[in-house]
Formats: structure tokens, sequence, C-alpha cells
């Protein structure tokens, strides 16, 4: 069983049967609740030195940094980031304070009439920077206007409490900011060299790069995001009998009450963390929303009333938007045959002011550039660097399909220029025998050839790339501008999904789990309840091993209601390990079953001789618990008119182990490919005519597939593209202005 | 910013509606009120106004009140809605949107025209105007606005067979941006001859292109490549001559054109 | 200002800024089955049926509303209608995450009443600009399906009943 931090107090079981139980938090209210919101910093950058709201109404607050019972500090890992900013600003948008009030719209006009001081020796940054951006904080009220640049500026100089600049010398376009002093710096760093790249010296690189017949180069930039509809991130806080109630969709229960308690200078059994639902993929409960917790909590326990504060949409997708952009260049020496000798990779990742996760997001990036191939020398250069954009965080689901878009479109363009289809080239690259290869990191790739052809029979990919290839070359040179048929393009891309990560303790280390074979032969599973799909595999899984019904296993928490596990909540719910696991355990009871009287509890936890399969200080060996694989085709076809995509067909092949449940595991296929096909193009949702999906049957322990449909589809969609347009489509999502500057040539 | 404050005002007989415009200055009449974050800060909404909301079919024209929701129109089938007007309400938004918003809103909308205008424009629709005195019909092509003191009353959409009918709504699908347009192309021919045909576009340029509808009357087909090139660069003309002193994203006119002489392959 | 409004059946007088979103009113008297998600009327989170119609709340001002009678899914899902929807789609393995809710049964309710027999396309056009949270489009489309039985066979035995 993971270890819990158990304080209970029951007492407080009747408060929490009184209130009304919600999913949401937004759902949430309680008599003389206050509506909050955040004042944010104008500028990216400065020194603020006052900030004031005139004629506060009565029964209205604002709270700084200054009104903070304990500290202003949110510790998360090693880095400490402000509840509120008290004088030197990180980002744009930076909370700088809260407003609470009993009426909602009420509350938004105050955050649009404060003043914001800043000192006048960084005046001249914080101008530029918010003539760059805004006139005012991010809440936006309908009916509202964007004014040309010169009256913004005036605006500015008032909101800043400055003299207006002389007449006709109001710039009309800003001028570049110039950056604060942590803006750059580097936060994180990885560097793996192989081969010949070990020695350090630049001409080696040159040598390498040189004897090759193809030295190809090229940066890759995905930056997608789905559109979320989702419930906004926020909290509802409120003291009862001492105790500080937070409710919000937190992802890391425990996390969130010590930083309160930090914050409100309270213990950790007078706060009490009720999960809602995090719905959506940008919940961003990990470490982001617990801010937003405090800065909450800290208006319910200076004004003693309920207070909710819920972000608006706009402020959602800016302050708390889900993935890091990263930039990737790649450069690859290859022979005439297609096989890449080296390659010499740069990832350079923007975490914003700050991330405490960075270097975990670098290393997975770090791991997935080269994918699953063998390349004899490789050099991989990755950094994070911070800007004056808004923190980032950490999203499991999103973590490494980057590189791999990086990664698989190279292999694409190699592909091109070599004169070598697609798979060919990967078939030709992968790692075929494990013992002799000199790569750092290692995947069982056995299946990999498998999944490769399964992907290019189903959709005779073969035969439809050299197809459109000609298709390409004939439009590119004909001077018959008389055209009818539609533009088609085919791509490919291979990737694998890791889970349970070696390399970081707090996601991998204290899985454990156990279950009780109960007096009257029903199994209790301890565990916090997972999401219908999985609780339905273990279920199954547990039932089949034990040969009982399916109606005979539970899944109970066994857990106080104010206890709290240590570790994020979707380490308890990773399906590849928890199942095994559960697995374990229940051949385990079996053997138990003949010698000892019920009930029978075993536990399970990872083993340790499995962990240390990596190792940390080489960065290098097996990096994951298990790896899914998987291989997705897609075809598009452009409307030669308007330049509309249309994808034809999806088809997607996939080794994830033994499959516990098809239903599911479909299910979550399909709804990630739509949900994938609303962020290749801006503002479009892309139509898919079909997809077909197929699985490796396979013995092995089930892998997660969570990140598949992320991995590989956007990467052959845009060499998709690519090819329909004969151009080098590098970065997603596109525009319609891309395509369009780039159809316009065909 | 100042937080805006709406007044609303309700009619249940077009006499009441007109009362109202007189009565309350700066009065703005609302449909379906889609674009909530255009709301006028004094409204009128005819939603209760049943005569406003009625469908008439006579033998050649379709009679709309503009207070008719736009699902409503659907409901209508292709039967007894020209095909090109039917897939240009198709485009609209999503269904939950179109049981609400109005085809009186969706041809009033001001700045950018809306996606049933260049469909409604290249079937000749109509527009009765109407004031406590008067009434008036005007072409759609004519349409610069409800003037002061009149109400849209009623749309009427001629009912013609048409052997070619293409419609295409640009930009994205849910939104209104300065890519978004809609475009309409109409044409009957009979023994090789064109013997009508209707061209429009509508978005931040809107016309008719009446000079390159007047070259094709009558021309025989088929049309050769090097014509139809010819009768592009004269829509072409046309764009540009109506876009002059308009603002516009250039792939708008890219995609005019390319749409114009997929239309005139389908004539051949 | 005073809307005169039949809401979940019962008439009543909304008090509220002419301007405000039908939705925010609407959550203010405690309906919490109307969700904020888009804010464009797109993803159908906030949908209600308005006079019958499947509409979304966050893009409608409450004075336009006046006379009008409004339905949340706290009082449709009384109905036997909503029962079939809710068996519909348990036969297809959806499981709904609660914040799609509205938009989901409400648009499968306006399918079932009006077509007579629904087949994927129709359905496919009804609900493909839903938001794809929790459900694919497919996996909805055949829970509606399903639907579409569970009350055929509803209304049969209910007609034979009376027979």
């Amino acid at each position: 069983m993971p270890k819990r931090s158990t304080k209970g107090v029951r007492s407080q079981k009747t408060a929490h049967i009184s209130l009304q139980a919600h999913d949401y938090y937004t759902d949430c209210s309680r008599a003389g609740m206050l509506y909050a919101a955040l004042i944010r910093s104008p500028a990216a950058s400065g020194i603020i030195t006052n900030i004031a709201i005139p004629q506060m109404p009565d029964g209205y607050f604002l709270f700084t940094a200054r009104d903070i019972p304990g500290r202003n500090t949110v510790h998360t890992q090693n880095a400490d980031t402000p509840v509120f900013c008290a004088d030197r600003v990180s980002y744009f948008g930076e909370p700088i304070g809260i407003v609470a009030g009993p009426d909602e719209s009420e509350v938004y006009e105050l955050t649009s009439e404060i003043e914001v001081t800043f000192d006048s020796s960084t005046l001249e940054t914080a101008l530029e920077s918010v003539a760059e951006k805004y006139t005012h904080p991010v809440i936006k009220l309908p009916g509202t206007e964007q004014k040309p640049d010169s009256d913004q500026i005036l605006e500015i100089t008032k909101a800043m409490n400055l003299d207006p600049p002389a007449p006709g010398t109001i710039p009309t376009k800003p001028q570049i900011p110039q950056l604060s002093e942590n803006a750059g710096a580097i936060t994180a760093q990885r560097i793996v060299k192989t081969g010949l790249f070990s020695g350090d010296a630049q001409n080696t690189y040159e040598s390498v790069f040189k004897s090759a017949d193809f030295d190809i180069a090229e940066t890759w930039i995905q930056d997608t995001e789905q559109p979320s509809w989702a419930e906004t991130n926020g909290a509802f806080c409120f003291m009862e009998n001492g105790i500080m109630n937070i409710f919000t969709p937190t992802q890391w229960p425990d996390y969130l009450r010590k930083a309160v308690s930090v914050s409100l200078n309270l213990d950790d059994d007078k706060i009490f963390i009720r999960e809602t639902n995090s719905s959506g993929h940008d919940a961003n409960g990990i470490w982001r929303n617990a801010t937003l917790a405090i800065q909450t909590a800290v208006a319910a326990y200076l004004t003693g009333k309920p207070v909710k504060l819920t972000l608006s949409r706009d402020e959602h997708q800016k302050f708390m938007k889900s993935g890091v952009p990263a930039k990737i260049h790649y450069r690859t020496a290859v022979m005439k045959d297609g096989s890449i000798t080296a390659i010499k990779a740069d990832i350079t990742i923007d975490v914003g002011a700050c991330n405490p996760f960075a270097q975990e997001i670098l290393d997975r990036l770090v791991i997935a550039v080269c994918n699953i191939y063998d390349i004899p020398n490789i050099c991989i250069t990755a950094k994070a660097v911070t800007s004056t954009n808004p923190p980032t965080s950490i999203f499991p689901e999103m973590i490494d399909s980057q590189a791999f878009f990086a990664a698989e479109n190279h292999l694409q363009l190699i592909a091109q220029e070599t004169n070598i289809l697609p798979a060919d080239i990967r078939l030709k690259n992968i790692c075929s025998n494990q013992k002799n290869t000199k790569m750092p990191f290692i995947f069982h790739t056995e299946k990999v050839e498998n999944v490769l052809q399964n992907a290019i029979s189903m959709s005779d990919f073969n035969r439809k790339y050299t197809t459109f290839r000609i298709d390409a070359k004939q439009h590119r040179n004909s001077e018959d501008t008389f055209f009818a048929l539609p533009i088609r393009g085919i791509g490919l891309a291979c990737t694998f999904d890791g889970s349970g990560y070696f390399g970081n303790d707090i996601f991998s280390g204290s899985q454990k789990i156990s279950i009780t074979l109960e007096s009257d032969n029903t199994v209790t599973i301890h565990s916090l309840v997972p999401s219908p799909a999985i609780s339905e595999i273990w279920i199954k899984t547990v039932a089949a091993i034990l040969k009982l019904p399916p109606s005979s296993v539970k899944i109970t928490p066994d857990m106080e209601i104010n206890d709290i596990l240590p570790l994020p909540d979707n380490i308890y719910s990773n399906i590849s390990i928890m199942t095994q696991l559960l697995s374990q355990c229940s051949l385990e009871i079996i053997k138990k079953r003949e010698k000892t009287k019920l009930p029978i509890t075993v536990k399970k936890g990872l083993a340790p001789s499995l962990k240390k399969q990596w190792n940390k200080s080489d960065f290098s060996g097996i990096p994951f618990h298990t790896t899914s694989f998987g291989a997705a085709v897609v075809e598009i076809e452009l409307d030669p008119y308007t330049y509309k995509e249309r994808i034809k067909g999806i088809w997607l092949a996939v080794d994830c182990g033994r499959i516990l449940s098809l239903p599911a595991i479909e299910n979550t296929l399909r709804l990630s490919i739509q949900q994938e096909l609303s962020q290749l193009v801006v503002d479009e949702t892309i139509v898919c005519d079909d997809v077909h999906i197929s699985f490796i049957h396979s013995e092995d322990n089930p892998g997660q597939i969570g990140e598949i449909v992320h991995n590989t589809v956007p990467a052959a969609f845009s060499s998709a593209l690519s090819q329909a347009l004969s151009a080098r489509i590098c970065r997603l999502p596109c525009t319609a202005e891309t395509i369009y500057s780039q159809g316009d040539t065909v | 910013m100042q937080k805006t404050e709406h007044t609303f005002f309700f009619a249940k007989t077009i006499s009441e509606l007109f009362y109202q415009l007189k009565a309350v200055s700066g009065l703005q009449i609302v449909g379906g009120c889609t674009r909530i974050d255009a709301v006028p800060d004094k409204a009128i909404s005819i939603r209760g106004i049943p005569d406003l909301a009625v469908i008439t079919k006579h033998e050649r024209y379709l009679d709309c009140g503009p207070g008719v929701v736009l699902s409503d129109i659907l409901a209508l089938g292709h039967t007894r809605v020209p095909d090109i007007f039917l897939d240009a309400v198709q485009s609209v938004a999503n269904p939950i949107v179109r049981n609400i918003a109005t085809i009186g809103g969706n041809i009033c909308a001001p700045g950018i025209k809306l996606s049933l205008y260049a469909s409604l424009l290249a079937l000749d629709t109509h527009l009765e105007l109407r004031s406590p005195l008067d009434t008036l019909y005007v072409p759609l092509s004519n349409f610069t606005g409800v003037p002061q003191g009149f109400i849209l009353s009623n749309i009427r959409i001629p009912l013609n067979d048409w052997d070619i009918s293409v419609f295409r709504r640009l930009g994205p699908e849910h939104k209104i941006t300065d890519t978004s347009a809609s475009f309409a192309f109409l044409a009957d021919n009979d023994k090789s001859m064109i013997t009508n045909i209707k061209l429009a576009f509508a978005g931040p340029v809107t016309f008719r292109s009446l000079e390159l509808e007047n070259r094709l009357i009558g021309t025989h087909l088929p049309l050769s490549p090097k014509d139809i090139s010819l009768l592009v660069d004269t829509a072409g003309k046309q764009f540009d001559k109506s876009a002059e002193e308009i603002n516009y994203n250039p792939i708008l006119r890219r995609q005019f054109l390319n749409l114009t002489r997929y239309s005139l392959e389908q004539l051949t | 200002m005073k809307i005169p409004v039949t809401l979940n059946n019962a008439k009543i007088v909304l008090e509220a800024e002419p301007g405000d979103k039908l939705l925010n009113v609407l959550r203010r008297l405690n309906l919490l089955s109307v969700k904020c998600g888009c804010n464009e009327g797109r993803c159908g989170a906030c949908t209600v049926l308005l006079d019958g119609k499947p509409v979304p709340s966050c893009i409608i001002p409450v004075a336009l509303t006046r006379d009008s009678a409004i339905t949340t899914l706290e009082y449709f899902s009384k109905s036997e209608d909503y029962q079939d929807i809710i068996n519909g789609f348990k036969k297809a393995g959806i499981n709904m995450c609660g914040y799609c809710n509205a938009g989901k049964v409400f648009s499968a309710w306006h399918i079932l009443n009006t077509s007579m027999k629904p087949d994927r396309r129709i359905i496919y056009e009804e609900v493909s600009h839903l938001s794809p949270c929790c459900t694919n489009t497919d996996i909805l489309i055949n829970g509606i399906l399903y639907a579409f039985d569970f009350r055929v066979h509803r209304m049969g035995v209910q007609k034979n009943a009376k027979n």
C-alpha cells in the first residue's frame, strides 16, 4: 500500500456530509460566498512599487503578497515561486493580487481599474512589454474592442501613473523589449554523446557529416494545442471550525496541502483537500493549480468567507497552457543505402518563468529524439530556458511528442532526399540487435517491424507514396494550370509510448498495491478508484486469475476522509505497472490460499532491480518499465481550389502487449485521433473519412497507449502535407496562410 | 473597461415594433443574438413577433420572414429550398446555433458578410423593407442596410432549377475571421449554350460578378482552357475593383479565382 | 430587468441584466447541469431546450428568452425520453464525464424527436460539433442509435398497453 500521510480528523466528516457533493468545483457554493479574480501584471518584467484600486466598495477586498499570513512561496521540487508577485515581475500576467467580493461582474470591473506603479528605472522595459501585449490584465469583458497602438500606450501610461509622452513622440510600433535578468537562463541541461562525438572535437563533427553521402538538416517545431472546453482551473475555499477546506481539481493533493500549510501558517491537519474532477487534458493539476488554490485560500482565510476563484477561458488558455514549446534542430549524416551514420540534435525548450519539472521533460525529449533507431554516432544537446512567458508544467500525455515530431519528419525528409521509401529507411535503421547497439537507450524492438509492416500493408503506403510523389512532380513541372484533381499526400510515423519512467523518483518511485481475498470469497483491491475503463480492466484481471465472478471484486480507497496519498494521482492508476502488480498479487494469493486461512492480503511493489536497469548517472539503459509501439499512416487530400484539408484515412497499428479490454483501448485511440484532428490546423477541425486500427497480438505485459496517437499522427500528417504541397512543413499547427502560400505554387 | 449596460425592449406585433423604434432613439433590432459580443446597447427583439417568422412557399419564390431560424429552413429540405441556399444554411456554425440564429440576423450583420449572403446574392434575392407608411422592394445586390424608420419584413428567394450549383464557405468553420467568406455559382445550360449564370462572393469583399455573367450568357460550351483563363482574369478584375480601399486577406482573392475556375470547369 | 419565463415547467420571473448570458443566470439559480465551456456556442456544455429546441445558453442574452419555455437537464432527466437515451448510451459503453452531458443528451433527444429513422450520417451532422472530451463521435452515434431502439420499444409497449 502506498505510504499515506494520515492525520485523520474524524469530526470533520460531519462538516463534509452537510456540504452537497459536487464533481466540479465551479458548481460549489456556500451562503455568503465571494467571487474572486486575479490582478495580473500588465508587463512581462519590471519592479512594482504599488498596487491600488481606487474606491473599493464595501464588502470588496484586495489582497497582495503583503497580506499572506505565512510565506509567499510555493515550493515545488527544487523551485520556489511566489504566490503573489511582491516586486519583480517574472512574466506577463503574473498574479500580483486578488480581488474578492459578492458580485462577480463587479469584481471583474474592479480588476480593470487597478493602478499598478512600476519603478521608473525599469520603466522602459515595462512600457515596451506592455505596449507589445495588452493595455489591461487579461480579463476579457464582452463589448470591448482593441484600440489602436497610440491609444493603447496612452492608457498604459495612465495605468502606470506616468505623465503621458509629449504629442508626436508616441511610437507607432513597440520596440523589442529587453530581457529581464532571468530571461533566457538555462534551467536544465542534458548532453548525450556517443561514438565519434564522444571526443568533443569540432572537426570530428564536420568530418562525420562531410564523409556522408547526404547531410540533411532541418528545424522542427510542434506547438499544437488541443481546444479545450472543460472546466477552467481555479478553486473554492472556505474556513469552517478552524479547518481550511479546499475544493479544487488538483492531481497532487499531498503537495497542495503542504504548500497551503506554508502559506497560511496552518498545520497540515487544519487543511482539508477535496479533489474535484480534473476534466480535460489540460487540467494542469500537478503544481500550477496549487498556486491558484493558495491564492483563493488566502482570500478565504483573511475574509473568513467562502471564496471561489474561476479563471476565465482566456486566462486558462494563456496562463495554464498545456505542454512546453520546443524547437528541435536535427542534422543527420546519411549514406546512399539509407543508413544513418550520425545524428546531431539540438533541443531547446521554453519553460516560461519556471517549471520545476524541466529536467524530466528535457530528459524525456532526449530519450525520444532518436526514437527506436540505432545510430552509431549521436550528439544530443538539450537545454531548458526560462523566459517571460507564464510558467509551464509537466503533462504526462504529451511529454515526448515534440521529439517524435522532429525525428519522424526528419526520417521522411531523408527518404525524400535519398529516394528510398520511408518504410525502408526506418526498417534499415531500427535497432535489430540490442547487444551490439551503441545507443544509450534500449528498447525492446522485436515487434516494431511487425507494427510497421502492418501499418504499411493496411494503408497500401508504398504504392500510394510513390504515386503521389510522381503526381507532385508532374504538378510542379507542368505548365498547364488547368487542374481539377485534388492534391494528395501520405505520411508515416512510428514511435514508442513508454510508461513508468525510471529517471524520476516522483513519478515512478513508490508504486505499490495490495489486494485482500476476504473471508466471503470477495476480493478488495486497495487503491484509489481509477477511471471506469481502468477499473474494469483491473476487476477483470483479478477475477480471471482468481477464477471469481467480476461482481465479487471491488476497488476501495481504504482511506480516511482526510487521508492523502503522497504522489500525484496518475501514479496510482498507471495501467501498465499497476495491472502487472495486481496480477502478481493475484498469483500470490492463489499460492497462499492452499496454506493460509482467509482473509489473505498480499502487497506488491515495483522491484528495485527493475529500476536499476536505468543508470541515472550515465543516463543510459532501459528507461521505461513498459514500452508500447505504434505506427500511423495518414493520407490527406487537399482541395486545390480552397486548400482545405481532408484526411482520407488514418491507419494505426499498435503493439501494446496483452490487451485487457479491446473496446476500451479502441475507444481511447479513436477519441485521441478525434482530439488530434482539432489541433493540426489553427481554427479548424480536419474531417477524417476513415480510421483503421489494428493490434499486434501479444502476451507481453500490457503497456500504455495514451500517447501513441499524439506521438505519431502529427508527424504523419505533416509529412503527408509536405508531400501534397511539395514543400517542407516544419511546424505545427499550420495555418491557412501556410497552406495557401505553399499551395499557391503547386 | 466600462461595463456596458444593455436595455432590451420587446414587441409582439409589427405595429408595436414600429412604435418602439419611433419612441426610443438608437434602438436596434436583434434576432437570435448569436453574436453576444455585438449586442447593441438598446435592442429590441423580434422573437416574439410571429408575423416575422413565417415561411411561405409560392410557385416561383420562397418568402422568409427575418425571424425565421435557420434550422426551420433546413427542415424544409431540398425539395422546397434551392440547393445552394440549403448548403449555405448548413454551413452556418452548428445545429444548436442554427436553432436560434435567424436569416434576418445573418443578412443584416454588420462588418464581414456572413455565410448566407453569397448564395442569396446569386439567387437574386429581394428584400422587403417596410415602414408604417411605405413598403420597398430592394434587390440584395443593392442592399446597404435597413434605412431609418424601416424594418426588414420579408426575404423573397426566387425558386429556379439550376443545372450547376456550387457553394463554398471559406475560412474556419466555427468562427468569423478575416479569411471568412462565401462563394456561390449558379448556371443553366441548354443545348450546349449557357442560358443563365450567376456568380457571387461575400465576405470582407462582396459583389456579384455581373460583367462575367454578361460575357458568359449565350456562350457555347465547352469552354476551352484559354477561355476559362480569360474569364477568370475578368473575374479577378471585378474582384479588385470591388475590393478597392478594402483591407482583405490575399488568400480570399486566390480562393475566389480558384473557385471561379472550378465552377467554369463544371460547365465544361 | 424582470423576464417572465417558463423554467422547467414552472412559470417564474427571472431578475437579471438583459445582456447577461442565459448560462450565468441559470447557474445562479443553481441549475448546474448547464456548464461553461467554449463560450462560443460550439461545445454543447451549456445546452438547454428553448421552446423545445436545443440551444447554446452561453451566447443567448437572457432578455431574449422572455415568454419562452426553458428546460434544463435537471428537469429533463426525470423524463422517459432521458431514460431511453441513458440506456442507449450505457449499451454503447459511453461514460460521460459530467461536463458535456447537456450537449450530448439534448442533441440525442432532438435527433430522436425529429427523425423517423435516424441514420449515421444524419446523426453525425447533428453531433460532430460537440466537444470530444470523453466520447468519440462514432460511439456517440452508436449510443444514439441504441437510444432510438429503446425509445421505439418503449413506445410500442405503451401503445400496446393502451390498446
